[in-house]
Parts: structure tokens; C-alpha cells; sequence
């Protein structure tokens, strides 16, 4: 029984300290992604205003957009600026 | 006094040790009783049930950690494999527009890629020979990313919160590098969270494992119980007690079915042991109490010598039939326990048989019956020669003493699919089917035969032998008379030249 037992401890360790990430290694400075900014917003809102005619859909979509982003939620207004820009780049005439 | 004082200090010795003891054979069993209802405080460690229970529960969550694990394994396996594969396709994509139209079609591929981002992953970053970002989305080059062409796991902000990323970096001409990479944070919060998960789990399994171990210890108890109460009521003398089945047919069953037929062997035995002395002790009686009488008589009223000799020769006539019949039970005896098939040698019951039915001719033409004999010239098999003689000799002495006069007794003897049989066939009265199957009882003495003269060991003999030779005993009514036939199926020796075939089988009337 205990060397069943011991023999199980032994088989299960790997798996245990692979699935708890429980080896030691430095963590290297994490960067900064520059997409999840108010700055990069404004940019998305000001590329949509290059053009000047928009489907419903999409107007509704840029100006929800625009409020997310006023409103602090950047990665959601961004979501949907994207969202937008997508459809004007694929079924609208480029400006 | 003496012998009995120390009987009963040996016995005591025996029971304190805990073995069994010859004297007295039912007081260690009673001691075993006992001690097995006495409270025990190591009877949990030793359980066998609650071994069972514990491997039960050890190998169930063995068995479920394994299959979670394996689970985790995989299906992270699949999801890096996918990442890696969208990172691939995403730079080599990347590389062709640099090769379409150098720098500027390559930044500004990065910005639609980067604008037309629904999923809010992908992470781009164009940097020249001094590591200043051209394009792209990341902040500055990572510093550990040193090489190109290996997978790095890369940890990022965003929007101030923490996140992970895998990304591959690309050497480009003039020193330019390009890294392209994914937000793998729901893979890692995946991979992070199952460990969580498998804790829980794994307690869950262990209460699971726990229960169905007791429930497993339950039923083991509960199927063994019906064996010990009854081994306990045995050894407490209810010979009678039998395992009960439960009737599903499982092993269980098989096994309440075997013990069952081994205790109905035992009583078997044990009734024909008690039967035996009883018939020893009655049949015996007669002639010592007559040979007793003779010599009493003889002490108190002889009247010369002459008389006296012929009293005590009487006697010892009656003393010797005493010793005939224990002979004959040693005999049988010997025979049962299967010394004597050490001695088996290649025997041919051809010339034997036609021997013994030469021998017992004159005996049939004392008592005018004819005897016929209907054996192959060459009949081979195995066993021991004088055995059988005396079986077959035994068959011919009752089929001549029951026959009537001017009847016909039949031995007849040929091969078999197993081995041979050799049968005996008169037309006396038989045996009444009632009692054919106690007929080879030792001392068993039908109401036909008991106004004749014997011991009622002759057919318990035949039986023993054809037992001893793998065979068996099987006596029918003849219609009229009694049919006798004993098979041997020893292994038949192979012989040069085979005679199986009935060529001297032309009937013998040698009376």
C-alpha cells in the first residue's frame, strides 16, 4: 500500500508542478502595446472621417465608438471604430 | 490419570498457539470462533475489505487525474499550435509585401493590419538596425528578444493591465527586424486556471473515490459474511449449515456453489467413515463373540484333546475370517489412496481375462452354469495386473454364487473411445434399483445377499479399482440378472500391432 502510494506521489509530480507554473525564471519588464491608448482613438476616429459618406450601420458604430472612448472605455470604443473602419474598407469607395 | 492429565496440557498448549489439535478437534476451531469476535485494535489495518477499499479509491483517482491532465495537455497543445501558426502565416504575409514594395508597404500594411484588428491581439512592431520603432504597436523592442526565428513569450501592458504574448521576430535587409506576435492572456488565464480547477477536482474525486471504496468495502463484507458465519457454524458443529447463494449467477455464486459441494463431499465422507465403523463393529461382532463361545465351551466341556483341537481350529477359522475381512478393507483402503498407480505397467487383458475365465470354469461346472467368454485376442491397457485380477475375479465370484443353476454367466471385454471395459453378466436375481446405487457400499449387504455367504466388501474393491484406474463401477439390471461393467481408462500404451478389431472374439464356452 505505501509503496502504491509513494509510487503515485512520484508519477503525479510532473504533471502538478507543469500544470501549477511553478518553475523558477525571471520575468522580463512587460512593453507597452500602444493600440489600447486614447491617442490611438482620436487616430481611428480621425481615419473613419476620410469618408464623407457612411451607412447607417456604420455611422451608428463610429459614434459609438467615439462615446466609448470619451467615456474611459478606450478598448471597447476602439472594438468598435475597427469594426467600422473594416466595413468602409471593404465595401465602401476609398476616398 | 496420567495420559489424560497430559492430553489435556498439550491441547491447552495447542489452543494457546493456535494450532489445531488431534485430541480434541473441535477446540481450536471453537478457540479460531472466539478470537475472531474478540474486539481487535488492528482488525481496521489488517482489513482486507478496507484494502480494497483504499486500492478502490487510490486507482479511481489515479485513473481521473490522468484523464484531466491529459485533457489540459492536449487541448493547450492545440491552442499554442493554433497561435503559432496565425504568427507564422501573419509574418510570412508581412515578408511578401516587403518584398512587393519595400518600407513603406510594409508600415503600411502594419496599420491596416493593426486597424482592422477586431480581435484587439495582434501585436506588430517594425524597428530599423538601431532598434527604433518604424511601425507597430509595441512600445519599445523587448529586450529579450534576441534571436529570429524562435518563439518568445513575451510579457506586455495593456491599457495598464498586465497580459501575455507569443511573438517571432523576423531579420529584414538593412538590419531591420520585425516581430509579429499574439495576446495569448485568455490561453495563459486557461492554462493558470486549470490547476485551480483540478485541486477542486481532485477533492471531489477523493470524496467520490472515499465513498465508492466504502461502498466497494460494504459489498465485499457483505459477500464474504455469508461464508464466515457459516465456516463459524461448522466449526461450531452445525455440520448441516450450507453458504446460502444469492441466485445472480456471478462468482460469488460459483464460489458459495463449490464450498457448498465440498462440505456435501465432507459429509459424505464423514457419513460413510461413521458407517463404516459401525459396520465393522457389527459384522465383526458375530464371529468374535462365536469363536469366544467355541473356546469357553470348548475350556468348560471338552471332553479330550481331539475335541479341544477341533474347537480351538474352529475358532481360529473364525478369527481368520476376521482378519480376511480387515485385510480386504486395508486393501481397499491402499487402493484409495492412489499409491499403487506407481506401479501401472502395460497389461494385455486378452490372455488375463481368458486366464481368469479358464480358472473359474470349473467352479461354474460345480454349480452347473456355463460360463462364456467374448475377449479380443490382444486387449492393451494400463494399470496395475493384479488389481484388476482380483476385481474381475471378484465380478465372477458373485455372478457364480448368485446364478441359478443351468444359467449362463457372460465375460465380455473390448475397447472403448477412453480406454476398455470388461463386463460381467449373470441371470440371477440382480439387484433391486433401489438399492443399486449402495451397492458398493463397504459392507453394504442387499436383501438378497445377506443368506448368503461374504463380507460386502467384493464390489466396494471392484469400485476402488476402477477408480483407481481413471475408470468406474457401473452395475445394471440384465433383465434378469445383473450386468457388471468396470472401465479402465488409464492411457492405453501404443502397441506395434494393434488388435482391437474382435478377430479372436469368437465366443469361448470353456464350461
Amino acid at each position: 500500500m505505501i509503496r502504491a502510494a509513494k509510487f503515485l506521489l512520484l508519477a503525479m509530480g510532473p504533471p502538478l508542478l507543469a500544470l501549477s507554473g511553478a518553475t523558477a525564471r525571471a520575468e522580463p519588464e512587460p512593453v507597452i502595446i500602444l493600440t489600447d491608448t486614447l491617442e490611438y482613438c482620436e487616430q481611428l476616429q480621425h481615419r473613419t472621417q476620410q469618408w464623407p459618406v457612411m451607412s447607417p450601420d456604420v455611422k451608428y458604430l463610429v459614434r459609438e465608438g467615439h462615446q466609448m472612448c470619451d467615456h474611459g472605455e478606450i478598448r471597447l470604443g476602439i472594438n468598435r471604430l475597427r469594426r467600422a473602419l473594416r466595413i468602409l474598407n471593404h465595401h465602401t469607395p476609398a476616398p | 490419570m496420567r495420559g489424560i492429565c497430559c492430553g489435556r496440557r498439550v491441547r491447552n498448549q495447542q489452543t494457546k498457539e493456535g494450532q489445531g489439535s488431534a485430541l480434541d478437534p473441535l477446540g481450536p476451531s471453537r478457540d479460531r470462533v472466539l478470537r475472531t469476535t474478540a474486539p481487535d485494535p488492528n482488525f481496521m489495518i489488517r482489513s482486507a475489505s478496507l484494502k480494497l477499499a483504499a486500492v478502490y479509491g487510490l486507482l479511481f483517482a489515479a485513473s481521473a487525474f490522468a484523464l484531466v491532465f491529459f485533457l489540459w495537455w492536449t487541448t493547450t497543445g492545440l491552442l499554442d499550435a493554433q497561435v503559432e501558426a496565425a504568427i507564422r502565416a501573419d509574418g510570412q504575409g508581412l515578408e511578401e509585401r516587403w518584398d512587393e514594395g519595400g518600407l513603406p508597404a510594409m508600415v503600411l500594411t502594419i496599420q491596416e493590419r493593426l486597424t482592422e484588428n477586431v480581435d484587439d491581439d495582434a501585436i506588430y512592431s517594425l524597428n530599423d538596425a538601431l532598434l527604433r520603432r518604424l511601425s507597430g504597436n509595441l512600445g519599445s523592442w523587448p529586450a529579450n528578444v534576441t534571436q529570429s526565428g524562435v518563439f518568445y513569450e513575451l510579457p506586455v501592458t495593456r491599457a495598464g493591465i498586465k497580459s501575455l504574448a507569443e511573438v517571432y521576430s523576423y531579420n529584414l535587409p538593412g538590419g531591420m527586424r520585425l516581430l509579429v506576435g499574439r495576446d495569448v492572456k485568455g490561453r495563459a488565464q486557461f492554462k493558470h486556471l486549470l490547476p485551480g480547477t483540478l485541486l477542486y477536482s481532485a477533492m471531489l474525486v477523493a470524496v467520490l473515490a472515499l465513498v465508492g471504496g466504502l461502498v466497494m468495502r460494504g459489498l465485499f463484507q457483505r459477500m464474504v459474511a455469508d461464508v464466515s458465519s457459516t465456516a463459524a457454524a461448522i466449526a461450531r458443529g452445525d455440520l448441516a449449515r450450507r453458504v446460502r447463494r444469492s441466485g445472480r449467477g456471478d462468482e460469488f455464486d460459483a464460489m458459495a456453489e463449490a464450498i457448498n459441494n465440498m462440505l456435501e463431499r465432507i459429509a459424505k465422507l464423514m457419513d460413510g467413515v461413521r458407517q463404516v465403523s459401525n459396520s465393522i463393529a457389527h459384522d465383526l461382532r458375530t464371529p468374535i463373540a462365536r469363536a469366544r463361545a467355541r473356546l469357553e465351551d470348548a475350556a468348560a466341556h471338552a471332553q479330550g484333546e481331539e475335541e479341544l483341537r477341533a474347537a480351538v481350529e474352529r475358532a481360529v477359522a473364525d478369527l481368520d475370517a476376521v482378519t480376511a475381512v480387515f485385510q480386504a478393507l486395508m486393501r481397499i483402503a491402499e487402493i484409495e489412496a492412489g499409491a499403487r498407480r506407481s506401479a501401472f505397467g502395460e497389461i494385455d487383458l486378452g490372455p488375463l481375462l481368458a486366464d481368469l475365465a479358464e480358472l473359474y470354469s470349473a467352479v461354474a461346472e460345480e454349480r452347473d452354469l456355463t460360463l462364456t467368454l467374448s475377449v479380443p485376442d490382444t486387449l492393451p491397457t494400463q494399470g496395475d495386473r493384479d488389481l484388476v485380477q482380483q476385481a474381475v475375479a471378484n465380478l465372477l465370484d458373485n455372478a457364480i454364487k448368485f446364478s441359478p443353476a443351468g444359467s449362463e454367466v457372460a465375460l465380455s471385454a473390448g475397447p472403448t473411445e477412453k480406454g476398455v471395459r470388461i463386463t460381467v453378466a449373470d441371470h440371477g436375481p440382480g439387484i433391486p434399483p433401489a438399492e443399486l446405487a449402495r451397492a458398493t457400499e463397504r459392507f453394504f449387504r442387499g436383501e438378497v445377499a445377506r443368506s448368503t455367504p461374504g463380507s460386502g466388501l467384493g464390489l466396494a474393491l471392484v469400485q476402488a479399482v476402477a477408480t483407481l484406474h481413471y475408470g468406474a463401477l457401473v452395475l445394471e439390471d440384465a433383465a434378469p440378472g445383473l450386468r457388471a461393467t468396470m472401465t479402465l481408462q488409464a492411457p492405453v500404451p501404443r502397441m506395434d500391432a494393434p488388435s482391437s478389431t474382435p478377430h479372436g472374439t469368437a465366443i469361448a464356452t470353456v464350461a
